[in-house]
């Protein structure tokens, strides 16, 4: 079967009730998630995680999907109309979108964020089924070597684009990569770092991880602070105008920059929609036609944002589903809901399952027009729960995480895992050494290490062998690459000069 | 980049002494890989634990000799530069409070370690009660009827429709949570 009559059986299968319920929960909550203060969309994301064990797990996935995708458009409204940016890749239409806002025309911005949402969202969707195929005949022919050399390019690339300090996101990286060696080992059956202690025997549970460091560790952060969420005011009106077609038409290349921008930094692990925000914005500041005005309230400075945040989303599932391997935090916890259903991401999976995938591919068309739609008429609601008093929230969003870990295995010891991530997500919050990185290692480190034994007990322990080879080949040297620019970069424009000065 | 104080690089010898003594321990990990095959269960771990001890050293060198703190990533680059040209985001300065930090993480592992004893029910209805007014929320009544209602809810929600067997405790508390159970018709 081609790719556009699987996508129609995707289509029918999006409209069984049980998927066509988890899609609309998956809407709901992501709006809801992004509009409320204290949860982030990865937090969101994981906390819903414990509402899919007992669904299948294509309703189970399409209810995470939707929460992402529509995770990226949810927090605008509060940044427009409240100068309260959801989620930090809402940061940018502060700049645009609130100064509009603030010129009298909040429905208007509202109106651009809603076309750029849709826009993007339909394109990134589009894009990722057409590339996705071909992605995955191509992948099938990949070897251990191969996929070593992949998850090395998405562990760098995580801690060399994305990271605010380099040691402290490969510190991360490496800690995660450590608690997946716990417990024993998978090639020779030895135990590793137990000490005699059976909660560790069984090795730590890469969702107490997840929920311990991202879930709780940031509500001890805000406990600690007092929950001191600026008071809302509801000084504008929730309405939407949206623009009109020839409007929209004039700014194709601002469409075409952002867009662009959306999809590669979604295809590379680590640049997110957050860095696909400011990147949009900054190009458009130096390129964009109206790149003077830009920061006056101006339609430009909305769109190009919101388009790369948005289209970024797909850009992201495409490693996920092709290669197994999440690039960012809320896809690292949509392919925990494939592992928990016994559904390895990888290409085979175009085969074995191909139903599901086009089913997610679909549903995620049916999220795009279901988030526009809420956006439009039932936003006023949603916007109410900003009125929620956050420790509130808070106190439910540690009793979801305890009943989530708990419900993984049934298991109370569990609950000690997660307190015990929880203080170390705190203490990483604290010391500014990010999450992600930690939660990728832990995820991806067991397949690390089996493709590494694999490949050298193979190759008689050449190491040489992830250099000599066509695809490993090249994506190591891509991923010394994507490491080696920000050091020398850094290198030569700080640190030389440093130990200059420091002889002197 | 700022200039970094001593106090900053605690957490890299933190991490420096536990990773080298967890690459210590990681030499008494069965040696299966010895003579024929060079590579056993020890060696991805040591090389993680390798690779974190000499990022640390690096970290350590050019924060205590050459007072300069780690890089930063490309892309984040480019994220500050322009928030910093758009005079970025108001940021309020941030407080800590360690007696606060504390009550919370003891409260949170009180609650793990009463919840096999007391019950879900019992335990949830004391952790939010408390947690929402050690939270700074002071509105009683309010308080009073979130834990309430949202202790039924999560048990209904948990218990009926995603069919987790959420802890009942023991004693006394086991017959009020079955009663309980009874009460919201879960079983």
């Amino acid at each position: 079967m081609d790719i556009f009559s699987q996508l129609a059986a995707g289509f029918a299968n999006v409209f069984v009730p049980a998927n066509l319920l988890a899609l609309a929960i998956g809407t709901v909550a992501g709006m809801l998630v992004a509009v409320l203060p204290g949860l982030t969309l990865v937090m969101g994301v994981v906390l819903a995680l414990p509402f899919t064990y007992t669904l299948g797990v294509t309703p189970a996935v399409i209810l995470l999907t939707a929460m992402y995708i529509t995770g990226t458009y949810g927090g605008a409204f509060t940044a427009i109309l409240f100068k309260v940016p959801g989620e930090p890749l809402d940061v940018p239409l502060l700049w645009d979108g609130w100064r509009m806002a603030q010129n009298g025309r909040p429905a208007e911005a509202l109106g651009w964020t809603l076309f750029a949402a849709f826009f993007a969202g339909i394109l990134t969707v589009s894009a990722m089924v057409l590339m996705a195929v071909p992605f995955a005949k191509f992948a099938l022919k990949f070897d251990a070597p191969d996929y070593f050399a992949i998850i090395v390019f998405g562990l760098t690339s995580v801690v060399a684009l994305g990271g605010a300090s380099l040691t402290n996101a490969f510190i991360s990286m490496f800690i995660g990569l450590f608690i997946a060696t716990i417990g024993v080992d998978e090639t020779f059956g030895a135990e590793r770092f137990v000490f005699g202690v059976p909660l560790l025997a069984d090795g730590v549970e890469y969702l107490t991880v997840m929920v311990g460091a991202y879930g709780l560790g940031e509500v001890l952060v805000r406990f600690e602070q007092g929950f001191k969420t600026a008071p809302m005011s509801m000084g504008a009106k929730v309405q939407t105008k949206l623009p009109k077609l020839v409007d929209a038409m004039r700014m194709r290349a601002t469409i075409a920059r952002s867009s662009l921008i959306g999809l590669l930094c979604g295809i590379v692990p680590g640049a997110g929609a957050t860095i696909a925000s400011f990147v949009s914005y900054g190009v458009e500041r130096q390129y964009g036609e109206h790149k003077g005005k830009l920061g006056s309230g101006i339609p430009e400075g909305i769109v190009a944002p919101q388009i790369a945040s948005t289209a970024s989303v797909g850009g992201h599932m495409v490693p996920l589903l092709v290669l197994g391997i999440p690039g960012s935090g809320a896809t690292a916890v949509i392919l925990g809901a494939f592992l928990l259903h016994g559904v390895q991401p990888g290409p085979q999976i175009f085969q074995t399952q191909p139903l599901m995938v086009y089913t997610l591919f679909a549903s995620m068309f049916v999220a795009v027009f279901a988030m526009c739609l809420l956006g439009y008429f039932a936003i006023k609601p949603l916007v109410r729960v900003l009125y929620f008093p956050e420790a509130i929230t808070s106190a439910y969003v540690v009793m979801l995480c305890f009943i989530g870990a708990f419900a993984a295995r049934n298991n109370l010891t569990d609950l000690w895992m997660v307190g015990l991530f929880g203080v170390i997500g705190y203490l990483f919050e604290r010391f500014k050494f990010p999450i992600a990185p930690m939660i990728l290692g832990c995820i991806l480190g067991p397949t690390a290490e089996r493709t590494f034994q694999t490949t050298m007990i193979s190759f008689q322990n050449d190491w040489t062998i992830f250099f000599q080879r066509p695809v490993s080949g090249t994506v190591m040297l891509l991923a010394a690459i994507a490491l080696g620019v920000p050091v020398i970069k850094a290198w030569r424009e700080t640190y030389i000069p440093a130990i200059r000065r420091g002889r002197k | 980049m700022d200039k970094p104080s001593r106090k900053d690089t605690i957490p890299y010898f933190i991490v420096l002494g536990i990773a080298g003594f967890l690459f210590w321990e990681a030499g008494s990990i069965g040696s299966m890989g010895s003579a024929d095959r060079a590579i056993g269960p020890n060696f991805w771990p040591r090389l993680i634990l390798g690779l974190a001890m000499c990022v640390c050293v690096f970290e350590l060198v050019f924060r205590w000799f050459f007072d300069m703190q780690g890089m930063g990533g490309l892309l984040s680059q480019v994220e500050q530069q322009v928030a910093g040209e758009q005079g970025g985001v108001e940021e309020e300065p941030v407080e800590y409070h360690l007696g606060r930090l504390l009550t919370g993480i003891g409260l949170t592992l009180a609650y793990v370690w009463v919840l096999p004893k007391v019950g879900f029910a019992v335990a949830s209805l004391v952790f939010i009660a408390l947690f929402i007014w050690l939270g700074t929320y002071r509105k009683t009544k309010v308080v009073a009827l979130v834990s309430v209602l949202g202790t039924l809810i999560l048990m209904f929600l948990f218990m009926k429709v995603v069919y987790v067997s959420l802890p009942l405790g023991t004693g006394i508390f086991e017959t009020i949570s079955v009663k309980l159970i009874g009460l919201l018709g879960i079983r």
